[in-house]
């Protein structure tokens, strides 16, 4: 295959799977939620209900498309633009199999944590420009809350880095060939799994949006394709960090079996989709946290159980040499 | 006078992003306005870096500078927000003055870079990569860079961070009629601080 | 090619920008961006005399990053102020936040 076609192939698969995985979220968490808690879900719309995502975007795609009057529009609709845009480019970094990426960057890790800093400002300026204080209010919380993850979201990685030596994340991959990052790293594994949780906002760490109390948090005034765009952009967060989390602690491609790319990037998605399910699964079962339970567990708990695990890290490279 | 090759119309795409950036950062009214036109000068520079040839530098600008300074700027600007109308002369008197002393200075500056006599081996660059036996760019060499030649600095910025975050805490932090101080605030950060206070603004 | 002088002018530009946001803005925050403005024309001098001079030296990286460590904590404590200001005067204007006249 020439070479040029290949690469673009590859673009198209980049862009293409994410949103269909995160089209299929949209049926697949009401399906799985359902399983959870003993009921159907929705099941009516073709086979097992699995054009209900067909049904929802024709849903949302004839709702009207309201921008309120007191709104600062260029910003309101710049906003849910961004948070696909941020998590989108991410994904160019990503490795999926061998040679199988958009770009494999030397600094691949740090442009992730650059672009998932990125997506805070979907949030914020959604709050502010809905110029209500439902929103504002939940943008104030997501804004004090993603800045407060990320720290210690960075500082989990860097066990993985010590460990491997870099910040290429294909040549991370590489370095799980024997032993997967989870066993030696599964202290960094729980951190960043968790702030992966509370950057995508997701239910223990839905505060932002928590419904009783704030309507809908930051996107309360949003209807139509633009709601739909943090919607979505929420299912692409969530495949994102399930990929990142395959890359850097499950081994990435890594699995048995003959060593083709096709088995390769079956083991890579079947990773990634087992780790979204357990996402689906702590939304099932947890309840959501108060606010100062979330900023004591992340500035007391977590940041110096990641400050810890870098050192111990670090430690036992140097002392193996 | 400029070649008008890719990397000089990126590089020329950027100027013009930053400088259209920084004049608004200026002349805008509203401050929260004015804050979201420093996120393209943000961006910029930390495309000149790439451009440059400086990745981890320019990752590390989006993740800073983009990622966290100017995040608590929109943060601050929200939190202030009835303090002032935006109908208020955003310069105060000094205005004209100022706009003439910065033309002047401008100037000065741009006379002087142009007059000088850069080393003609140095003076254009027209490629992202290095020459061969330069690469030393990696984020390995400047681990070593900053931990052996400038450990002092090093050290000196981390006592800076470290009472940088206990001052901007302290200074945040609300006096309370200290009886419902059910969640102590000495966990909190400059980030976390501004949080709490914003129930009661 | 592009010439060190051009970005230095670029350099320049901003610096100066900054320089007169800092002086001229009532708000508080804004003057702030100011100071930002002005320390990000620093550091892009500082990766233009690199890259130009002396590619084969990391020095300008560590004095870029020293410099983004310096923002940083500049910002949080800067804006700590701010927001105690607009706790204790109601405002953030630079001309009405007076205790030393009346």
């Amino acid at each position: 295959m020439p070479e040029l076609l290949r690469y673009l192939l590859v673009i198209l698969g980049v862009v293409l799977a994410p949103l269909t995985i995160a089209a299929g979220l949209t049926w697949g968490e009401r399906r799985l939620l359902a399983l959870f808690q003993d009921r159907y879900g929705p099941n009516r719309v073709g086979p097992a209900g699995v054009l209900q995502v067909l049904a929802d975007m024709i849903k949302i795609l004839t709702k009207e498309d309201w921008v309120p009057p007191f709104a600062d529009r260029p910003v309101f609709v710049l906003a849910p633009a961004i948070i696909i845009i941020a998590t989108y480019l991410s994904f160019a970094v990503i490795v999926f199999a061998p040679g199988i990426a958009v770009a494999e960057l030397n600094i691949g890790l740090l442009f992730f944590l650059a672009m998932s800093s990125l997506s805070v400002y979907s949030v914020a300026l959604a709050g502010w420009a809905s110029n209500s204080k439902y929103a504002l209010l939940g943008s104030l919380r997501s804004i004090g809350q993603m800045l407060s993850y990320e720290v210690f979201m960075g500082l989990s990685l860097m066990g993985v880095v010590v460990m491997a030596g870099t910040f290429d994340l294909g040549a991370i991959v590489r370095a799980q060939a024997g032993l997967w990052y989870i066993v030696p790293q599964f202290i960094g594994f729980f951190i960043f799994f968790i702030a992966g949780l509370a950057e995508t906002r997701r239910i223990p760490f839905d505060l932002p949006e928590a419904e009783s109390e704030l309507v809908a948090g930051f996107h309360t005034e949003y209807s139509g394709m633009k709601f739909a765009m943090f919607f979505l952009g929420e299912y692409v967060a969530i495949t994102l960090f399930a990929a990142m989390l395959t890359v850097l602690f499950l081994g990435g491609w890594h699995g048995p079996g003959s060593q083709s790319t096709l088995v390769a990037l079956g083991w890579f998605l079947l990773k990634t989709l087992a780790l979204i399910a357990v996402f689906i699964l702590i939304r099932a079962s947890l309840p959501r946290l108060r606010y100062d339970q979330l900023m004591e567990f992340g500035w007391k708990v977590m940041l110096p159980l990641s400050l810890v695990n870098l050192l111990v890290t670090g430690a036992v490279v140097l002392w193996r040499g | 006078m400029i070649e008008l090759s890719a990397y000089n119309i990126i590089l020329l795409l950027l100027a013009a992003v930053t400088l259209l950036g920084a004049v608004r950062v200026i002349a805008t009214r509203s401050v929260i306005h004015a804050a979201f036109w420093l996120f393209p000068v943000f961006a910029g520079i930390a495309g000149f870096y790439l451009l440059l040839g400086a990745q981890f530098l320019a990752a590390i600008q989006v993740l800073i500078y983009i990622g966290a300074i100017l995040v608590l700027i929109i943060f601050a600007v929200t939190l202030t927000r009835n303090a002032m109308d935006s109908d208020d002369a955003p310069a105060n008197r000094f205005g004209v003055p100022v706009f003439l002393a910065a033309i002047m200075l401008l100037a000065a500056v741009i006379g002087a870079a142009g007059h000088t006599r850069w080393p003609a081996a140095f003076a254009t660059i027209d490629h992202i990569a290095l020459a061969p036996g330069l690469e030393v760019t990696g984020v390995p060499a400047l681990g070593v860079t900053l931990l052996q030649h400038y450990l002092l600095p090093f050290e000196i910025a981390s006592v800076l961070l470290l009472a940088g975050m206990i001052g901007a805490i302290v200074l945040a932090r609300r006096e309370r009629p200290s009886a419902d101080d059910d969640a102590p605030a000495d966990a909190a950060t400059a980030a976390d601080a501004p949080q709490r206070e914003k129930v009661g603004v | 090619m592009f010439s060190i002088t051009g970005l230095l002018t670029i350099s320049g530009i901003l610096f100066v920008a900054g320089a007169a946001a800092l002086i001229t803005r009532r708000n508080a925050v804004a003057a702030l961006m100011g100071v930002e403005l002005m320390l990000n024309a620093a550091n892009l001098n500082f990766v233009a005399g690199w890259r130009y001079f002396w590619p084969e030296r990391l020095d300008a990286h560590v004095a870029v990053l020293l410099v983004i460590t310096v923002a940083a904590a500049e910002a949080a404590v800067g804006l700590a102020i701010i927001l105690n200001l607009y706790r204790k005067f109601g405002t953030v204007d630079l001309e009405q936040i007076r205790l030393m006249r009346g």
